[in-house]
């Protein structure tokens, strides 16, 4: 009974831990979407005729 | 996920609306150009849909003492990068870019750069510096603490969802008498740009005088019948409560302090002390007795008060809504000279502490 609930529980942390380590940093997840250098994103939205949509957080 | 989370990771039916814009997202006010990219600092969230010129179309974000996220929904973030999309497309037609100003950072603020250390710069630091600065110069008022006031303050209320939208006007005020109704829809306010959400109404309400003074507005009817009018405001009419203002960041700057503070009891301990749920009931979880504001803390110490004491009333108050308020009320409403009795209760003793407010 105890082997088979450390099981489940091993089962269940490494699950976890995956999952953890599966989560993209924000930079990976972002980067094709979000700029973090204002004045180059000003620059390139002046190049592509674009308006700016700046979060401040 | 919470909304910040929402806003910098768009749902499928967003992207498309993302991809029509330049997007940056800035986490350190450190060079930021504070005469270009001008907002509410205090808040926790604040977007901008701009001309890479320095013409800003609308704003969004806004928030008020009873949560952050009131006025932060997917239904209204949509809304606002569509109506950013119209305005950037006329603006295209006939750019008239903002009067240059001179560029200034935050950390060229003496106030502040006295005590940067390097680090990130949040945007919640830069009303205390601006506010110190003014001070220093002796341009400071006491109606410039009343900044971007709500629609409130001219009758108005607005939909969440929808913030264009009037769901209520207050009887007899300001809105009220100009002739706005349930059901009309903002269009302009104050010589600003199209209104699209409570950020772009309170922008236009921030750069409204704060004696007498007429506010322009447009508005259309739900049949499409557009109108304009004035809104009349009073002397003092940005002035508010300290339960509205408790929210700010930027409460902490201002004197004179109570010198303590701490967390609000949890249910359960009430409920063993035998206080309602809804009373106002801290412990003292320090007294400050460090950095510019330490002669508070002292004479609080001084004047008998203890960390773990629960406070239960101040001044006989005994109905703020939260730390936060009661922290508000003290810096707005006490002056140098009085005394503040504190009631609170120290191992299950009920007692009384007088504690004298100083500059």
């Amino acid at each position: 009974m105890r082997s088979l609930f450390l099981l489940r529980k091993t089962l269940v942390l490494g699950a976890l831990a995956l999952g953890f380590l599966s989560v993209p940093s924000f930079s990976e997840d972002l980067s094709p979407l979000w700029q973090t250098d204002l004045d180059k994103a000003t620059l390139l939205a002046k190049e592509q005729g674009k308006a700016l949509l700046i979060v401040f957080r | 996920m919470s909304f910040d989370g929402q806003v910098v990771r768009p749902d499928q039916d967003l992207l498309p609306l993302y991809n029509e814009y330049v997007c940056v997202r800035v986490t350190n006010m450190r060079g930021i150009d504070l005469n270009r990219y001008r907002f509410d600092f205090d808040l926790t969230l604040a977007v901008l849909l701009m001309n890479p010129d320095g013409t800003i179309y609308n704003r969004y974000g806004g928030r008020d003492h009873r949560a952050a996220d009131v006025w932060l929904n997917k239904p209204s973030l949509a809304r606002v990068l569509r109506d950013g999309l119209i305005e950037h497309s006329r603006y295209q037609q006939s750019p008239a870019p903002p009067a240059t100003r001179p560029r200034k950072a935050i950390e060229n603020v003496d106030a502040f750069a006295r005590k940067d250390k390097g680090e990130c710069i949040h945007c919640h630091s830069v009303n205390p510096a601006l506010r110190e600065e003014a001070v220093s110069l002796g341009n400071w008022k006491p109606e410039d603490l009343w900044i971007f006031p709500t629609p409130g303050h001219v009758g108005l209320e607005l939909s969440p969802t929808d913030q264009t939208l009037i769901t209520r006007i207050a009887p007899d005020s300001p809105a009220a008498i100009c002739g706005l109704r349930p059901m009309d829809r903002l269009l302009t306010m104050g010589g600003s740009g199209p209104i699209s959400t409570i950020s772009d109404v309170q922008w236009a309400l921030h750069n409204q005088s704060p004696a007498s003074s007429s506010i322009s507005v447009s508005w259309k009817e739900q049949d499409g019948k557009i109108h304009t009018g004035v809104i009349s405001v009073k002397d003092g009419w940005k002035q508010d409560t300290p339960l509205a203002f408790s929210w700010r960041p930027s409460k902490w700057g201002l004197t004179p302090a109570p010198g303590f503070g701490g967390r609000p009891l949890k249910r359960q301990e009430k409920k063993t002390r035998g206080f309602v749920e809804s009373s106002f009931a801290f412990r003292v979880g320090y007294l400050v007795t460090w950095g510019d504001q330490a002669r508070y803390g002292r004479i609080a110490a001084k004047a008998g008060l203890r960390v773990g004491d629960i406070v239960t009333a101040i001044q006989e108050k005994g109905d703020f809504r939260s730390v936060e308020h009661f922290h508000a009320w003290w810096r707005l409403t006490r002056k140098a000279g009085e005394t503040v009795p504190v009631d609170i209760l120290r191992q299950g003793k009920k007692m009384r502490i007088l504690i004298p407010v100083i500059e």
